[in-house]
């Protein structure tokens, strides 16, 4: 279960503007959940997203996840449990262009204790994916749709309970833009796992559980389904 | 078993191989020298290239391990080749420069030093047109002044000085010993080209000489006699100058040869007064020596070019230097102090520049070194991102840049000073720094050259220290979701 209370992400830009990139949002995800943060541009949703998956400090406010407060661990003890509990999913493309698309599945496996059979493991969600022929290949040699197939077998890679997606569908075709929300519908439905995905994508919404909307940093009540 | 045995065993034979080239650098001709060094170098930089870069096994797609710390390094490094091969050649160019000038400027002042206490004179006398202010290590050959034209060095023999000299030196209150030389004449074994290889003879007393004797391990009346020769340090084999070691008549032999000094000593083929004598008679008989490549002798019978002087102990040299210069008509004596301090002070601009440029190479260097780190921290924020959003800790990504930068300069400035290392010990550079710079120098003793070294090994180990640092730092500085859409711009 993920739980919010009274997040902020305040930044001061040159000339003492204050941007309120979160302000004040409380939110409960039940575990098993597929919660979706629907929003414009520069709403908010991405900040939201990197709080709550720890990647970034919040101003005010607490993140729990399954009832552990993410900021009172230490770096590395919140590195490893970002490592065993949470896969990310980013609206650009991530991948590590040195590495082949094969050793960018395995690459979660090192910073995470206990993961057996890592090469097998890795190519099953490969083939999860449909991308088990382009093991060796380098993501360059990949289309945007094949990279972001690529992502979310990584991020699926130490099993972990959350999965945060980020825009998964942005700049991707239709056919593509289906073919990645139903890998993603698998995941939640075959894990099972908690989901919050953000998007600006109002076509989207009949895929998740519970939907809210944000605007301006702040997560409106109104629920969109 | 994480490395794969050919490219392993490759770069261990290119590694072996290239220091046993470098090893075996006994160079007769520049070109071979510089392809004897060049192929060195490159066989040892493929080597660590395939042993540290290349003979690491990719992991085979149902390894259960998962990718290593130095396996990210090592493929960001091989993936951006371009970017670690022009930041290495930066840091090895500067810690080049900054070895070089540590090497040359202490190489000048042994060379002036030993060189002053070898020839183990008080006071030189020379022909009183001579100039010492021009270039005083030229003078000690005799060579009065010298001209660049064209790109060919040229030399003018000042006047000779009769044989009488000597006795005249010696008869003044205080010598102790005097010993006569003889510049018979110069010649450019590789057609002068850009001055290289300037070879002198110089005939000298074979008893009583005391320059000589201080060098050799034989005494000189052995090592003259006949048609022997003394070499100085630079001089190639006689089977290799031309007419093979047969001047005005003469075959030589070559009994000795002298220890370098760094200076135009090192051109040196030293014979007895008879054999140059024998010289100026087959001169005389109607030969001439310009059919054979050589300039016509200008002596006379008995003449001689200097006069080296020892002083009783006690006898203060400069007196005695004046009193030469006094009571001697057509000459003008010199302490061997005050030739090395001329030497001294004429080069002490020049090694200042040196010594000065070596710090601001440093300084210089320590910014490169920084300005690269973070260009390269930045280009991977990227990868930063992802790799802690995955989680990665703030110190495994800070350890991650570390090492790369920490790799890339150490092997470079390693690389940059076993170039420079045997460069130096180098014939081409030998002659390079005394005749471009017209400046005296010899390697220093192999104690000094590795102390050196060990000095650029620290200040390469501070400076990639220094880099690897705040590569680190910067990186532990990023959000992560921010590096990771800055790193997609």
């Amino acid at each position: 279960m993920i739980e919010l209370r009274g997040l902020s992400k305040h930044y001061r830009l040159s000339g003492d503007v204050l941007v309120k990139a979160v302000d004040k949002v409380d939110l409960t995800v039940e575990e098993g959940e597929f919660a979706m943060i629907i929003g414009r541009s520069g709403s908010g949703k991405t900040t939201l997203l990197s709080l709550i998956g720890g990647l970034t400090k919040p101003t005010a406010g607490s993140v729990h996840v399954d009832g552990v407060d993410l900021w009172s661990m230490s770096d590395s003890e919140q590195s490893r449990f970002r490592a065993e509990k949470i896969g990310f999913v980013f609206q650009i493309p991530s991948l590590l262009p040195t590495l082949t698309v094969l050793d960018n599945v395995k690459l979660p496996t090192m910073f995470s204790r206990g993961v057996d059979k890592v090469g097998e493991k890795a190519l099953a969600l490969l083939e999860m994916v449909g991308l088990s022929e382009k093991a060796h290949a380098y993501p360059s040699q990949l289309s945007v749709g094949q990279q972001k197939r690529v992502a979310l077998a990584r991020a699926l890679m130490n099993g972990p309970e959350i999965v945060l997606a980020d825009e998964p569908t942005s700049d991707l075709d239709k056919a593509t833009e289906l073919e990645i929300m139903r890998l993603i519908e698998k995941v939640h439905e075959e894990g099972p796992r908690t989901l919050v995905m953000v998007t600006h994508n109002l076509e989207l919404v009949n895929y998740a559980t519970r939907v809210r909307t944000m605007d301006n940093g702040v997560l409106s009540k109104s629920a969109g389904q | 078993m994480t490395l794969r045995a050919a490219p392993l065993l490759g770069g261990f034979a290119a590694l072996v191989g290239g220091i046993g080239l470098i090893a075996a650098f006994a160079p007769t001709d520049h070109l071979i020298a510089y392809a004897q060094v060049g192929s060195g170098v490159l066989a040892v930089t493929v080597g660590l290239y395939l042993i540290l870069i290349v003979s690491w096994h990719d992991l085979r797609d149902h390894d259960p391990r998962s990718p290593r710390l130095y396996s990210l390094v090592r493929r960001e490094v091989r993936r951006r080749a371009l970017r670690t091969a022009s930041s290495g050649a930066a840091i090895a160019v500067l810690v080049g420069i900054l070895l070089s000038s540590m090497l040359l400027t202490n190489g000048a002042a042994y060379s002036i030093s030993s060189t002053k206490d070898k020839l183990g004179a008080d006071v030189l006398v020379v022909p009183s047109q001579t100039s010492l202010s021009a270039q005083p290590f030229y003078t000690l050959t005799y060579t009065g002044s010298s001209a660049a034209a064209s790109g060919t060095l040229s030399f003018s023999i000042p006047p000779y000085l009769e044989g009488n000299v000597t006795q005249q030196v010696a008869s003044i209150s205080g010598v102790k010993q005097t010993t006569p030389q003889l510049l018979v004449t110069y010649f450019f074994p590789s057609g002068g080209c850009g001055g290289l290889d300037v070879v002198y003879i110089v005939g000298a007393a074979t008893t009583g000489n005391f320059v000589l004797d201080s060098w050799l391990p034989t005494n000189v009346s052995q090592s003259l006699g006949g048609n022997g020769a003394i070499a100085g340090g630079e001089v190639p084999e006689f089977s290799q100058l031309p007419a093979q070691g047969q001047y005005y008549g003469v075959q030589l032999q070559r009994q000795a040869t002298l220890p370098r000094t760094g200076t135009f000593l090192d051109h040196v083929i030293f014979v007895s007064m008879e054999t140059a004598n024998k010289m100026l008679q087959w001169q005389k008989a109607g030969n001439d020596p310009t059919r054979y490549g050589m300039q016509a002798l200008s002596f006379q019978e008995g003449q001689i070019s200097a006069v080296f002087v020892k002083f009783k102990d006690g006898a203060n040299p400069a007196d005695g230097a004046a009193a030469v210069s006094a009571r001697v008509s057509g000459v003008r004596a010199y302490t061997l102090d005050s030739i090395a301090k001329a030497a001294a002070v004429q080069y002490s601009g020049l090694l200042s520049i040196f010594s000065l440029s070596g710090v601001l190479v440093w300084v210089g260097s320590l910014a490169l070194v920084a300005t690269v780190a973070s260009l390269a921290t930045n280009e991977m924020r990227g990868e930063i991102g992802v790799i802690r959003s995955l989680g990665g800790s703030r110190g495994f990504v800070r350890k991650m840049v570390a090492t790369q930068s920490a790799l890339t300069t150490s092997v470079a400035g390693l690389m940059a000073i076993l170039a420079v290392w045997i460069a130096f010990n180098s014939p081409v550079v030998y002659d390079s720094v005394i005749l471009a710079f017209k400046m005296p120098y010899v390697p220093p003793s192999p104690s000094l050259t590795g102390l050196y070294v060990a000095m650029a090994v620290l200040i390469v180990m501070v400076t990639a220290g220094i880099g690897a640092l705040l590569a680190a730092r910067i990186s532990g500085r990023m959000e992560a979701y921010e590096a990771i859409r800055k790193g997609a711009r």
